[in-house]
């Protein structure tokens, strides 16, 4: 109270003595003033270099943190390896295809926002896949140019080709490109499909695809994104399944179960979420021939993943995903190929397969059929009606959707799913539904049978997943049964651990990633909280010194008050 | 994920920025008396609400909407804070200036 009292005081005298009278004693403080100026303006400047070193500072070791934590070490380091000395290291990996080298950018192919991508080619590779902010963009790609559709105006994205040759892969560097307006009010695209890969591999969708895969993938890309893709499979159809395209277009369907040997149409629709009339159908043949080393193992199909049920009958019966090199110890000791909840045929369908993959199997004679428009097919091909309409033909149509969200499911959280079950031609009836939880490598992880559900129109269910399974992308598939026909219907999430901070946008660091780098995050807190520290000490000290120093000298310095006669200073 | 960066880098720089100004209002609370010190006390809790709710933000990895609504509240509490402090010095510059 007494410093804002004097303050008050001096300011009071300082308006009512405005004369002053020059003597020896105004000199020497008018030096002293000077003196004090200079300081004054090295001690600023002194403090203007600090905070701006020290936000220097702390931007590069913010942006060290965001970027990589090991950045700022490699940065170091390589100052002092480029002070030092410079090493020119050449490594030559034989059969191994040049790495790509990749530019993209922005164009408009009439009012739509495209980007092209273009990459060298001295030795071609044998197909490339492209990946667009680290999602799959593409994939068994021949050629070096690709034009992505699929894009929003004003983001910028970052593209990866992978070169795949006979001895591995290749990626190229990531190039980035900002999307160029080219109307600000396109009209919507008419819709495409391509089916690009089976099995990962480029094919030629006019042709027959043969394959000894018995579970064959297929996968391409549409230019709408999270379109709904649904797939048939003819004759029959003897299959149906729904998906959803991710968000730039790309889509990928494994068949569910195992195919028998044969020729089978595979019919792709994809269909756009918030425009049902906007859709567009595509069709592809894939010849199922018998594998060079057909043995017994071969009994359950020919595949890498064979599903069957191990211990029918008991109280151990589980459906398993087994290796192919396994089926023939499984069978001898009386399991069976197929879920558990699905009834071996009798009779094979077809007869030159020794015995017929229970999951998936024909339950239409290969027979020519009649169409309802009287035109005439010959099993192998899509009824002309269906291909208008491939709806048609289904009991129902099922689409499962995972509902956390961006389909993350974290530690210890749930799968939060949605179905939806549009009946087709039939009352809702009630039926076996099996949840499965398939990883990348088409092994299911988990299997959760939910009896006596479809009446409804829809229903939410919470699925817990299994303990210690690795963290990655994983399918979800809803499968049921209908009047013989198998409906399925997948979606993709991704499990992943629990963040503990998330830094904005997309950026988050997980518990694992924290305990890593406990030492930067140490050394950073605790930089941070002793720069704090310093900084709170000196304004305290700032304050306190205020408080205490404050002589009549130094208001008359400020000019608050004048010099009282009689009165030493 | 560019600008997935550029969000993280300002939001560290945010809290960085935050807590200067924790620290400044608090040397001028230590200053000043009366309305200016009710005041800057008023500001100074409307940058510590803040501070948290940057904090919880950060916190906030799966998204949790119990977290979300704290936070929610606390951006709440530092606006009419901040308005509080505002609407004092308000008054103590119209007193100043003689207004009735």
């Amino acid at each position: 109270m007494c410093y804002n009292q004097d303050i008050d005081k001096g300011l009071i005298f300082g308006r009512m003595t405005p004369v002053k009278e020059p003597d020896f004693f105004e000199e020497s403080m008018a030096i002293k003033k000077k003196i004090k100026k200079r300081r004054s303006l090295v001690r600023s400047f002194a403090r203007t270099h600090m905070i701006f070193t020290l936000c220097v500072f702390l931007f590069y070791v913010a942006f060290a943190m965001v970027g990589n934590i090991g950045m700022l070490a490699k940065d170091l380091k390589d100052k002092y390896v480029w002070a030092a000395t410079t090493i020119n290291l050449s490594v030559y990996v034989d059969a191994l295809p040049n790495q790509p080298v990749v530019t993209a950018t922005s164009g408009c192919v009439g009012d739509q926002s495209v980007v092209n991508l273009n990459w060298n080619n001295p030795d071609p590779a044998d197909y490339y896949d492209i990946l667009r902010d680290g999602s799959t963009l593409a994939s068994g790609i021949v050629g070096t140019t690709y034009m992505d559709s699929v894009v929003s105006v004003g983001t910028s994205y970052s593209y990866v080709v992978i070169a795949h040759g006979a001895l591995g892969s290749v990626s190229s560097s990531p190039v980035s490109v900002l999307v160029v307006v080219c109307n600000p009010n396109p009209p919507l695209p008419d819709p495409q499909l391509e089916i690009t890969a089976v099995n990962g591999g480029p094919i030629d969708p006019s042709s027959v695809i043969k394959t000894d895969d018995r579970t064959p993938r297929i996968s391409g890309t549409t230019n709408m994104p999270g379109a709904i893709i649904l797939v048939n499979i003819f004759p029959g159809p003897i299959a149906s399944s729904t998906l959803n395209a991710g968000s730039n277009g790309f889509w990928e369907y494994d068949v569910y179960g195992s195919l028998p040997i044969g020729t089978y149409t595979f019919q792709v629709t994809a269909i756009d979420p918030d425009d049902s009339t906007r859709r567009v159908t595509k069709i592809v043949q894939i010849e199922i021939v018998e594998s060079d080393s057909e043995d017994e193992n071969d009994a359950c199909g020919s595949g890498n993943r064979i599903v069957l049920c191990h211990k029918p009958g008991t109280g151990e019966e589980q459906t398993m995903t087994v290796s192919h090199s396994s089926v023939g110890g499984h069978m001898d000791h009386g399991d069976h190929c197929g879920a558990c909840d699905v009834v071996v045929p009798v009779v094979p369908v077809v007869p030159v397969v020794p015995v017929v993959p229970p999951v998936i199997a024909p339950q239409t004679p290969e027979t020519p059929t009649e169409d309802s428009d009287g035109s005439s097919s010959d099993g192998k091909d899509v009824p002309v009606d269906i291909l208008s309409n491939p709806e048609k033909g289904l009991p129902l149509i099922m689409t499962i959707e995972v509902t956390n969200k961006n389909k993350f499911i974290f530690s210890d959280q749930d799968i939060l799913t949605h179905v939806t079950l549009n009946w087709k031609n039939m009352s809702p009836q009630k039926a076996d539904f099996v949840y499965e939880i398939i990883d990348g490598e088409g092994n299911v992880v988990s299997s959760i049978i939910k009896n006596d559900v479809g009446s409804a129109q829809f229903f939410d269910q919470s699925i817990l997943l299994p303990e210690n399974i690795d963290y990655g992308t994983y399918t979800i598939r809803l499968r049921t049964k209908i009047d013989g026909m198998y409906i399925t219907s997948q979606d993709k999430f991704t499990y992943k651990e629990t963040p503990m901070v998330s830094l904005g946008g997309s950026i988050v660091v997980t518990h694992s990633e924290l305990v890593s780098g406990i030492g930067w995050f140490a050394i950073i807190c605790l930089l941070l909280m002793f720069l704090l520290l310093l900084v709170l000490l000196y304004e305290y000290y700032l304050y306190k010194q205020s408080s205490r120093n404050i002589t009549e000298q130094d208001l008359e310095d400020d000019g608050m008050i004048s010099k009282r006669k009689g009165v030493s200073l | 994920m560019t600008e997935s960066k550029i969000i993280a880098i300002l939001n560290i720089f945010g809290i960085i920025l935050s807590f200067f100004s924790i620290v400044y209002a608090a040397g001028v609370v230590w200053r000043v008396e009366k309305k200016l010190d009710i005041s800057y006390k008023l500001l100074l809790a409307a940058v510590v609400a803040y501070s948290i709710s940057l904090f919880m933000e950060i916190f906030n990895g799966i998204g949790s909407a119990t977290m979300e609504l704290y936070i929610a509240i606390t951006k709440i509490v530092f606006i009419a804070l901040f308005l509080g402090g505002i609407l004092m010095m308000r008054d103590l510059i119209r007193d100043m200036d003689g207004e009735k």
